[in-house]
């Protein structure tokens, strides 16, 4: 009955927005000479704002993440003086099909001191019983198995924290695998004891149709761009859930994950900022995981993210008047609902109206023109982060559909999930479908 | 037709039809989702970590213990099942 509700719900909400727009292309079409004239002038008005909404934007992001890359590379990535030990914790909630590729590649890892903690959160289907098969010692690393009722993926990591011993604790997804140095990269920023995390490089492993081949594209361009660009700051404000590093006192301050939330790496990552510890990107910090494959699995994907970062914002909605003395907060805060409320609207409106204006008033020029420029921004962006992440060139000619297709395509169900989430309609997390590594393998770069 | 009028063309087609390809895949993923197979215990199955719950200090339980797993005991699926 609540999801036939909800579905009844999102429904008239669709109805709603198509109809308005529909009412909206009739009225312009009929209005008098004056009226179509002033929306004209109001287009032109609309596409230079939108234009320089995008490029300061662009430009920003691409500076600061200049100035984080240069700054690495000049910086010693050599680790100085003994690296202290970490657990490795790994919430896994029906899994069986990936753990074992999870914890084969921690096995690997080029690191002195490690322990790892698989928590199987009650799963139904049999990841207990293949993570059991690593526990004890393995390689010479000590890997623990626990499991517990149902209770969510911030309750697990909570168990799992609560269970390790170690000063350090790096959380994984159970579906990715890490670079055997991401985590000797990751630790030396400890150094600093501000540092209260350090967010890890997110790949995406499986690019093995059009799909997963944009999603690598937008990891990189999306994603991992503003994230180095924040790290510059070291604000980053998402420590991303397949690879992070917390110094445990930071973990025990703001007292671990809370459950309230479906974006509990968000969620987490603002409690420490609002403790006034930094938060650092290390592109080194290297963990591939797995895209969905199919539409409908990546909106599910998507919306379950959207949601989950305006929840965390929403628990923390009386920043937004108060920039000072919390300014990296509200710097984050800012940034995070402009890129996952504000943007994503203003972006499919813009496409949409400037379609209909160059359909109904002839401006079909003024749009080949926006197209043209847009495209060659996003190519020359794709260029200058794919070289930055020392990526494959192959991704960059995906950024001509990148925005309008790709992007465009998202946005329609950012722009739902933020209704949804403004209304406060329930939820659940529904789980992505798994395809084992084996499968999966030949995607891999 | 000349070769801007084509390219306008292809533009426009490609926005109209991404939006409405976005707005007809946000439906297909909530119909999937309002008629994906339901157990009959779903109630008692289903993840309750969403479900905010604040009951009174004296009556509240304690959290649900973290088991190390013991080899010796009974598969989890006799022991406790998923909640």
């Amino acid at each position: 009955m609540a999801a036939t509700r909800r579905l009844l719900t999102s429904l008239t909400l669709v109805t709603i927005m198509v109809g308005a727009t529909v009412l909206f292309i009739f009225w312009a079409m009929h209005s008098p000479s004056q009226v179509q004239a002033f929306l004209v002038r109001l287009v032109l008005i609309s596409l230079i704002i939108f234009l320089a909404i995008l490029f300061i934007r662009y430009f920003a992001l691409l500076w600061f993440a200049y100035l984080q890359h240069a700054e690495r590379n000049v910086a010693s990535r050599e680790p100085e003086g003994e690296l202290p030990p970490v657990s490795i914790l790994i919430p896994a909630y029906n899994e069986a099909e990936v753990i074992g590729h999870a914890i084969e590649s921690l096995l690997q890892l080029d690191y002195p001191t490690y322990e790892v903690i698989v928590v199987d959160d009650g799963s139904t289907d049999d990841t207990l019983e293949v993570a059991r098969r690593w526990e004890g010692k393995a390689s010479g690393v000590e890997v623990r198995v626990l499991t517990k009722r149902n209770g969510g993926k911030a309750s697990a990591l909570n168990a799992g924290i609560a269970r390790s011993k170690y000063p350090f604790v790096m959380c994984m997804d159970a579906d990715s695998w890490v670079d055997p140095g991401s985590l000797k990269a990751a630790m030396p920023h400890f150094r600093d004891a501000s540092v209260g995390a350090v967010a890890g490089n997110v790949k995406v492993a499986n690019r093995e149709n059009l799909l997963t081949r944009l999603q690598a594209l937008e990891y990189i361009e999306g994603l991992n761009m503003p994230r180095r660009a924040q790290g510059f700051i070291a604000a980053v404000n998402i420590v991303p859930g397949p690879v992070g590093v917390f110094r445990r006192e930071a973990l025990e301050e703001v007292g671990g994950y809370d459950t309230d939330t479906f974006a509990e790496d968000a969620d987490l990552t603002l409690q420490l900022i609002t403790s006034g510890w930094k938060i650092i990107y290390e592109d080194q910090a290297i963990t591939w995981t797995q895209a969905p494959t199919r539409a409908l699995d990546l909106i599910q994907q998507r919306y379950r993210w959207t949601r989950g970062i305006l929840q965390a914002l929403k628990k923390r909605k009386g920043v937004y008047w108060h920039p000072f003395p919390d300014f990296p907060l509200w710097l984050s805060a800012v940034e995070m609902g402009f890129e996952a409320i504000v943007w994503p609207i203003l972006n499919v409106y813009a496409h949409l109206f400037f379609a209909i204006v160059a359909l109904l008033f002839g401006a079909g020029e003024l749009l080949l023109y926006w197209w043209i420029l847009l495209t060659l921004l996003d190519l020359v962006m794709a260029l200058v982060t794919v070289s930055m992440e020392e990526e494959s060139l192959s991704l960059v000619p995906y950024a001509i559909i990148y925005r309008f297709f790709f992007i465009l395509f998202l946005d329609i169900t950012k722009m739902f999930a933020t209704v949804e989430e403004v209304l406060n309609l329930g939820m659940e997390w529904d789980k992505l479908r798994r395809v084992s590594y084996a499968g999966a393998a030949g995607g891999q770069t | 037709m000349n070769v801007v009028d084509l390219l306008v063309t292809i533009i426009v087609v490609t926005i109209l039809v991404t939006i409405a390809l976005g707005v007809v895949t946000y439906i297909a993923y909530k119909l999937r989702l309002a008629r994906r197979p339901v157990a009959e215990d779903e109630e008692a199955s289903a993840p309750h970590f969403f479900q905010a719950h604040d009951p009174p200090a004296a009556e509240a339980p304690p959290d649900p213990p973290v088991e190390e797993d013991d080899p010796t005991r009974p598969s989890r699926g006799e022991a406790d099942g998923a909640t």
